[in-house]
């Protein structure tokens, strides 16, 4: 009662205030988002930051809306007077639907200026070719009529799913490079090539993401004058980390136009329309150009991609034939020796998948590379499938389903298949997102997948109750599978970054060329985001360089206009306060291959647990106080007086030294690392996995301190 | 002529005009603007210099001033408050001004040099606004228990090592005694170092000349500079040690009869019975001069041609090129006068140091890479001093044993390959160097950290021994571990030296001359007899413990003894201590060099070489020198050849031949130390001595050999490996899986590869010619049966075989237990008493105390204006308005695109670009418009400084690649 008569005038101010200002809080409300408490806050926060100015200059026309459009009687189309000979693009996409249809342009006209000048294309990234699938403008020609748009179906939605995936917005790249150059603050995104929103959000991935801000007013005006569609408002972070992401990151994002001498498409069709090696067109339209690169192969859709479509971008990790050895245009110049400049360095082993015959999209879904409409900050979050999707684990058998309902998403996707169509009463497996794996199913009773454009099938070796280490019970809580069946990873040793404006080429960009070395490296371990151990993309040394026209290194000025140092050779610090030069990066190498490595090769070798080449001395002080390691590299010993080599993650002592993007991703502490290397002792006599002491480490080791133990070590140690 | 009044009022009214505006902008005074124009009538060269001294004040802030970065972001960016007059503008004339006046006309938005004021401090999220930066950069700060390191000032740090030689010139010398007489030669040369105490002659005697003359070139006729190059030594130091003239004539170091003939051998050139080659043929044995006689000009055979040009740099006889590590005398001076790495001397004589002074004027930077690269045209260094010496330190045996080999490894240090690097020049050029190239610095020889050189165990007489390299099975130098720190069984052998022996009277007389044994040794002590009987005079006995003393240092090392110490569990298996050399365990790391891939190039277009980091001197001369002698720059054909090379002061001449060598290593590794069994059959580490692929390319630009692996003269490959000591010996030793469970270490490739499957099919392949097998790895030596895929030297090393391989990976019993044993050594148990862990509860306390960093980003980041959208915006507008204008006057009717247009019309007519200012953006969409023309490219630069853009309107001609030179 007391706290009532307290409130009493407090709430009697508050109504007279309210009826005061009534006229005022709808709309004080909707800023602040109580009036719509069902919709997240992020909407007006959008809409402020980018306030659109109207295009100055029209570029593309508005397409008209669907109902207006009746391709039934729609026969005359002047474009084919010109374009005689195009290919139909899909059996979906028959020829009567006509051109206009996606490519927009004016159909009744056979002027060339006039019949394109409404064409949909995005003059943004300023690719050409006049491609309508780029993702900013998909919705407009894909996604109109609700074909691949806010269709009924969920799944049918490959337009706005796109968009918020990964490779549409790039968000991992970007905040990865951010957080390590301590731009920004959390791990997670941030940034995206563009501002997208996720509106129907689930609670799943982010919100929304703001666009890449622009590192200087230089950049700024420079990007607004190219993109006259859509000037506004920019942002200025002033921090090099966002000049290095929009002059050469932003060169692997859907949109953006290929590194010269690669060629393949954007938006949708860089993935669905294959293109030549040597980006020539070969079909039969008359108006195409035959001698010019950066052409389609034809103009057709595939609906299943082929691995060499994917290898255009992901190439690091793609089986290549051979582990580059000089950047690009360094074999391009050395014509006559393309092949052995090098000669005798090996072919490394290729996934077992891959060389099985397995295509990229027999494991990966559609979801896992379109994305399924949430937005995510990193890949691991994206990926829905896992070893055990297919495999299952020790104790369990993969996830199954049953299809039930004909217009299954499996069952309609299926219907591009080499063979292997999903029909009703079909058992499939499920992804980790309770999502059907339309090319794995049950044939005659065993788990195969079926080669989405080979049809071939693939029976899975189940690791259920199979001997080996799988039993063993730590490792099947701890361990992903990629920690021991990964063969090699490919390290990129000691890159160096400069931005040199002596030598801007005329985009503006100053940072010059990489000349980057990749060796086949046996993987690092460390505590991935999932809380288990996974192998690391170890990327040391990495150093940034900033210089002025006259090539003198740029001072670094803090905030009370001092100078603190320059740009030459700088290294950085995340904000967490471990190098930011130096990543560790939790990552699934497809280098799979059925062999595991070796028990001593991580619980007695230092070099996996990510302590650096050299000796490991253990100390008789219990704490771990007197444990050192002796260094092979000396390097930052001489010349910054610190112990920790470049090629060291974490100390022995468990203090991390390289920095990590990816969130509760981690090098090994100190009780993991002592943990791991105790294992150590017994690996001598008991080399073998199946051995039952591994069952329960806790009784083995207190059994290992008895009398009898001892009296049977002393058996072997007789022997010898 | 005197100036008139009239004259004078005139040249002090111009100077005025001309001087007050700049000393106005440079007063360092904040910058203004009239509000209405300038009063002195002033073009825009006045803002542009306003705006560089800005940019240049922003570059270089003193620590005083405080910078407001927006501030002078904006007024950078732009000024509009100013109205330019349109009198002032030639352009303005034009008719097209009449239309143009409407519109306002803005001044350049852009800075298009990015300086310091455009960057953030890089910390600021981490540190926080207040703190100090430096507290976050300097070297071993800790954040979270993290110590952070900031590479900026590593270079000054290696320079510093490189430079380091450890060794003190009294040890090395012993006392110092400078002349300073009136004699004739000493008129110069006054100050200069007696040569030795048992040297006390005339200069004359040594270095001939003319004594008694006046004028410098009278003194030095007939004068020589080094007397104890082998071409003089007989008759200047022969007349005493006519010995050791001969000694050091016949050994491997001179006649350099290893290099060449193997190098023959490897390439099928000559077999194992013909006669062999030598650079000083000795009469009896009937060798051969090397090579019979150099050919002016035409074909030699082509591995003649490698070695001239090459390897013949290396031996005592040949000067080596001037530049840092490398600088030497020749003869017996290469080895017994000392000179530091950056070639400098310290001596006192004037005439040296006046000469030496210029030198320091022009190379600041004396071991940077802008010197290295001039080796054949700088000048050459002078001893450390006018002094001979046998306290010879390691750096001085390194000026010639660092490819390749034990002395680089035993510095700790690691050779860079030669890669395409694409670093700013600005870093590059002043990246300190040592013989040619870069080094990464790895853990150094125990031996060497502990302070000894490199003739505390290699002995005088086994480095000038005579014996053949070539095709004995015997290696020239051999010390023995075991010599040293005996072994578990028995202690090293004594000898006590006794005066009435002849060889103790020897070793007494020969410490004698050490300054750093002088005394420390005398009759009655007990000194090291080895195995075979030779005496070592520096190592005693002495209470009961071993004891070195350092030639070079002067500094006593006890000598572990294996005896005394507990026996390891590695030491106690019989077979690991009878049939492994030490090294085979004890090394820590191996430089190996696999795959030399050598290029010909008779007709080398060096620019696509530009960036490449090689060590070779001539190719860092043309590629890096810059010399006028070696223009024009892409097609310089010519390599050195060094059998011709004659040392003058300033130069390195001789012969230049037809035919550029390119060396390439395909990896350069430390952590592959492969197995085999030497010549004494005993595992020892294997390396690649010559895997040479061979191409040719001839002056028409065509290849005539493409990465060809030779053949050895009985067909073999020439793939050759050799057994070896590493010089990286450490206490720990490897571990028992890096042998007993490690496939690579075996021969057998690396794991992660594809590795080949038969030898025999492998071998038929190479004889065959046909390219090498991608899936071959250069350091697979031996298939999975045992048959080996590489050849082997010396004859009686070999591979391993399928024997060896079994025994080695069969695991029995025995193995476990041993193998526990030894991590029981290594302390691995004490891990099962740990049950807390200190460490980690420290840094979940720290985390807690730190909390999660500060997310400030917001405010850091500052936003772009209405104001310059607007600007953005009328650029936009004109920039159509241009084009249509254009259109209108009917010159170009067919503007298309409105950059595209823009662009043509910039470059059709000049004036008009003086108004618009933008920054010119290529249009990507014009890949499609015929446009482009694909010869030459105009490039519109970004406006640098307003209107300074048009004077420098650069074309980029790409031109079509050239034929011939």
């Amino acid at each position: 009662m007391t706290t009532f008569r307290r409130l009493l005038p407090l709430t009697f101010f508050s109504i007279l205030a309210l009826i005061a200002f009534w006229p005022s809080v709808p709309s004080f409300l909707q800023e602040t988002n109580f009036y719509f408490a069902s919709k997240p806050q992020i909407r007006s926060v959008i809409s402020q930051q980018n306030e659109i100015i109207e295009p100055l200059i029209e570029e593309q026309a508005e397409l008209p809306n669907p109902p207006s459009i009746n391709w039934e009687t729609k026969t005359t189309e002047q474009c084919i007077k010109c374009h005689d000979g195009i290919e139909v693009i899909s059996d979906s996409h028959p020829a009567e639907i006509g051109c206009v249809i996606c490519h927009g342009g004016n159909e009744n006209s056979q002027i060339k200026k006039d019949a394109h000048s409404t064409l949909i294309y995005d003059p943004d990234w300023g690719t050409g070719k006049k491609n309508p699938s780029h993702i900013k403008i998909a919705d407009k020609s894909c996604g109109q009529n609700a074909c691949h748009y806010s269709s009924y179906f969920p799944d049918q939605n490959h337009v706005s799913r796109l968009k918020k995936s990964l490779m549409g917005t790039l968000a991992g790249v970007i905040s990865g490079l951010r957080y390590q150059w301590a731009a920004q603050v959390p791990k997670t995104a941030r940034y995206g090539v563009y501002p997208v929103e996720n509106t129907d959000f689930q609670n799943t991935g982010i919100p929304f993401l703001e666009p890449l801000p622009f590192f200087s007013k230089t950049d700024w005006i420079r990007n607004a004058l190219k993109n006259k569609s859509a000037l506004k408002k920019g942002k200025l972070s002033r921090h090099i980390a966002d000049d290095l992401l929009r002059k050469t990151c932003f060169q692997c994002h859907l949109d953006s136009p290929p590194p010269p001498g690669i060629f393949r498409g954007q938006g949708c069709a860089a993935c669905h329309m294959p293109y030549a090696k040597n980006g020539l067109y070969s079909g039969n339209d008359q108006t195409i150009d035959k001698t010019q690169t950066g052409h389609a192969a034809k103009h057709k859709f595939e609906a299943l991609p082929p691995n060499s479509t994917c290898i255009t971008c992901h190439r690091a990790f793609a089986n290549e034939k051979r582990l580059p050895t000089t950047n690009h245009s360094g074999s391009e110049k050395n014509v006559h020796f393309e092949n052995n400049l090098f000669p005798g360095l090996g072919l490394p082993l290729q996934d077992l998948h891959f060389e099985k015959g397995m295509d990229c999209i027999d494991c990966h879904t559609s979801n896992d590379i379109m994305g399924d409409g949430n937005i995510y900050s990193k890949q691991h979050e994206a990926v829905e499938i896992r070893c055990q999707t297919c495999h299952g684990t020790y104790n369990t058998f993969p996830e199954v389903s049953e299809i039930i309902d004909p217009n299954d998403p499996a069952v309609i996707i299926s219907k591009y298949y080499q063979d292997g169509q999903i029909q009703e009463g079909d058992i499939l497996a499920l992804s980790e997102r309770e999502q059907t794996l339309s090319n794995v199913k049950m044939v005659d009773n065993k788990l195969s997948v079926i080669g989405k454009r080979t049809g071939k099938i693939f029976p899975i070796p189940m690791i259920h109750k199979s001997k080996n280490s799988h039993a063993i019970k730590a490792h099947q809580d701890k361990l992903e599978c990629s920690a021991c069946h990964s063969l090699w990873i490919p390290k990129c040793s000691g890159c160096h970054l400069t931005f040199d404006q002596k030598q801007e080429d005329i985009n503006g960009n100053s940072w010059l060329k990489q000349n980057y070395q990749l060796s086949a490296e046996k993987p690092i371990l460390m505590v991935g985001p999932r809380g288990k151990v996974a192998p690391m993309l170890a990327q040391p040394e990495r150093h940034v360089s900033v210089f002025d026209k006259k090539g003198n290194p740029v001072p670094i000025i803090n905030s009370q206009g001092d100078s603190v140092g320059n740009y030459l050779e700088k290294t950085f610090l995340n904000p967490e306060g471990y190098s930011g030069s130096h990543l560790a990066f939790s990552n699934f190498p497809h280098t799979v291959s059925s062999k595991a490595r070796s028990c001593a090769d991580c619980h007695m070798n230092p070099e996996t647990l990510g302590l650096g080449a050299g000796k490991l001395i253990i100390g008789n002080n219990v704490s771990g106080k007197s444990d050192k390691m002796q260094y092979l590299n000396r390097i930052s010993k001489l010349a910054e007086n610190i112990d920790t080599p470049p090629d060291a993650y974490t100390t022995i002592k468990g203090q991390p030294v390289a920095g990590t993007t990816q969130k509760n991703t981690r090098p090994f502490n100190q009780e993991e690392i002592s943990r791991i290397l105790k294992v150590g002792n017994c690996i001598p006599c008991h080399e073998k996995p199946e051995d039952n002491i591994y069952d329960n480490m806790d009784k083995s080791y207190k059994f290992a301190g008895t009398n009898q133990h001892r009296q049977l070590r002393q058996k072997i140690l007789k022997a010898r | 002529m005197k100036p008139s009044f009239f004259q004078k009022i005139i040249l002090f009214s111009v100077s005025l005009i001309l001087i007050v505006p700049f000393s106005l902008s440079f007063s360092g005074a904040q910058p203004f603007n009239y509000p209405y124009g300038s009063p002195f009538n002033l073009n825009k060269d006045y803002f542009k210099n306003k705006k560089s001294l800005l940019s240049e004040r922003t570059a270089e802030p003193s620590k005083k001033e405080t910078l407001n970065h927006s501030a002078i972001n904006d007024k950078n960016f732009i000024n509009q408050e100013k109205e330019i007059s349109p009198k002032n503008n030639p352009s303005y004339n034009s008719q097209f001004f009449q239309e143009k006046r409407m519109t306002e006309i803005p001044d350049s938005p852009t800075v298009s040099d990015i300086d310091a004021s455009n960057l953030r401090d890089p910390l600021l999220s981490v540190r926080g606004m207040d703190l100090n930066a430096e507290e976050v950069l300097s070297p071993g700060t800790t954040i979270d228990g993290i110590r952070f390191y900031s590479s900026d000032e590593i270079q000054s740090f290696v320079e510093t090592e490189y430079r380091n030689s450890n060794f003190k010139i009294d040890d090395i010398y012993g006392r110092v005694v400078a002349y300073d007489k009136g004699q004739r030669c000493l008129t110069c040369h006054g100050g200069i170092e007696e040569i030795s105490s048992n040297h006390r002659f005339s200069c004359t005697r040594c270095h001939g000349g003319n004594g008694r003359a006046y004028s410098k070139k009278s003194a030095h006729k007939k004068m020589v500079s080094n007397p104890s190059d082998l071409k003089h030594a007989p008759k200047y130091c022969g007349k005493c040690h006519a010995d050791h003239i001969n000694k050091v004539s016949n050994s491997s170091m001179a006649t350099a009869k290893g290099q060449i003939n193997l190098t023959r051998y490897n390439w099928g050139a000559q077999s194992l019975e013909s006669p062999t080659f030598s650079l000083i043929p000795d009469g009896e044995k009937e060798e051969k001069l090397f090579p019979p006689e150099v050919p002016p000009e035409g074909q030699v055979e082509l591995v003649d041609d490698f070695l001239q040009k090459k390897c013949l740099r290396c031996h005592i006889q040949s000067p080596s090129p001037h530049r840092p590590g490398e600088y030497r005398a020749t003869g017996c001076a290469s080895c017994h006068m000392i000179y530091a790495n950056d070639g400098l001397s310290m001596t006192r004589d004037r005439a040296i140091q006046s000469k030496q002074r210029e030198k320091v004027k022009k190379q600041n930077k004396p071991l940077s890479k802008k010197v290295a690269a001039k080796s054949f045209k700088n000048s050459r260094g002078y001893p450390i001093l006018h002094k001979f010496s046998v306290a010879i330190p390691s750096s001085q045996c390194e000026t010639c044993h660092h490819e390749s080999g034990p002395g680089i490894e035993y510095e700790g240090l690691f050779k860079k390959p030669a890669r395409e690097k694409p670093l700013s020049n600005s870093i590059d050029e002043d990246k300190p160097i040592l013989f040619g190239s870069e080094h990464k610095f790895l853990i150094q020889d125990i031996h060497r950290e502990r302070g000894m050189h490199c003739i505390d165990c290699h002995e005088g007489n086994e480095l000038k021994n005579s014996k053949s390299t070539f095709p004995s099975k015997d290696l020239t130098v051999n010390p023995k571990c075991e010599n040293c720190h005996g072994t578990h069984e028995k202690e090293p052998s004594e000898f006590l030296l006794v005066g009435s022996l002849n060889s103790a009277k020897q070793i007494i007389k020969k410490v004698s001359l050490n300054p750093n044994l002088k005394g420390k040794i005398k009759l009655g002590d007990l000194i090291l007899r080895d195995d075979q009987g030779k005496l070592h005079s520096h190592i005693k006995k002495y209470k009961e413990q071993w004891i070195l003393i350092s030639k070079v240092t002067g500094k006593k090392h006890i000598i572990p003894i294996l005896k005394d110490t507990k026996e390891p569990i590695a030491h106690s298996l019989k077979k690991h201590m009878s049939s492994i050399e030490c090294a085979a365990c004890h090394a820590r790391w191996a430089y190996s060099e696999w795959g030399n891939h050598i290029i010909l190039d008779n007709r080398p277009n060096l620019e696509t070489w530009k960036n490449w980091s090689f060590s070779d001197p001539n190719l860092q001369q043309i590629l890096f020198g810059k010399e006028k002698a070696f223009e024009p720059m892409p097609y310089i054909n010519q390599d050195f050849n060094w059998l011709t090379a004659t040392d003058s002061l300033n130069k390195i001449s001789g012969r230049w031949q037809t035919g550029v060598w390119i060396e390439l290593l395909s990896k350069a590794s430390w952590d592959k130390m492969i197995l085999g069994k030497n010549s004494k059959g005993k595992y020892s580490i294997f390396k690649p001595k010559k895997q040479y692929f061979i191409s040719e390319i001839s002056s028409q630009g065509e290849i005539i050999k493409s990465a060809e692996i030779p053949l050895l003269p009985d067909g073999n490959s020439g793939l050759i490996m050799t057994p070896y000591t590493p010089h990286t010996i450490r206490k720990i030793a490897r571990s028992c899986e890096s042998c007993h469970s490690n496939p690579e270490t075996l021969g057998l490739g690396d794991p992660k590869l594809k590795t080949i499957p038969e030898a025999p099919s492998f071998f038929n392949g190479l004889t065959n010619k046909t390219p090498l097998p991608i899936n071959f790895q250069l350091w697979q030596t031996v298939d999975s049966n045992g048959a080996s895929l590489q050849s082997v030297w010396p004859l009686g090393a070999r591979l391993l075989n399928s024997n060896d391989l079994s025994l080695i990976q069969e695991k029995n019993d025995k193995y476990r237990a041993n193998r526990y044993l030894a991590l029981r050594e290594r302390g691995f148990p004490k891990l099962l008493s740990r049950d807390s862990f200190p460490f980690d509860i420290k840094h979940e306390a720290n985390n807690k105390l730190y909390g999660n960093p500060i997310d400030n980003e917001s405010s850091l980041m500052e936003e772009t204006t209405q104001k310059d959208l607007d600007l953005i915006m009328q650029i936009i507008k004109k920039q159509e308005f241009i084009s249509t204008s254009e259109t209108l006057e009917g010159s170009t009717p067919q503007t298309i695109d409105s950059e595209t247009s823009f662009f043509e019309t910039q470059s059709q007519n000049p004036e008009l670009s003086l108004d618009d200012v933008i920054p010119s953006l290529p249009d990507q969409n014009s890949q499609d418009s015929t446009s482009n023309s694909a010869t030459s490219l105009k490039e519109n630069v970004l406006p640098q400084n307003g209107w300074q853009s048009l004077s420098e309107e650069k074309t980029i001609e790409f031109l079509p690649p050239q034929n011939s030179p």
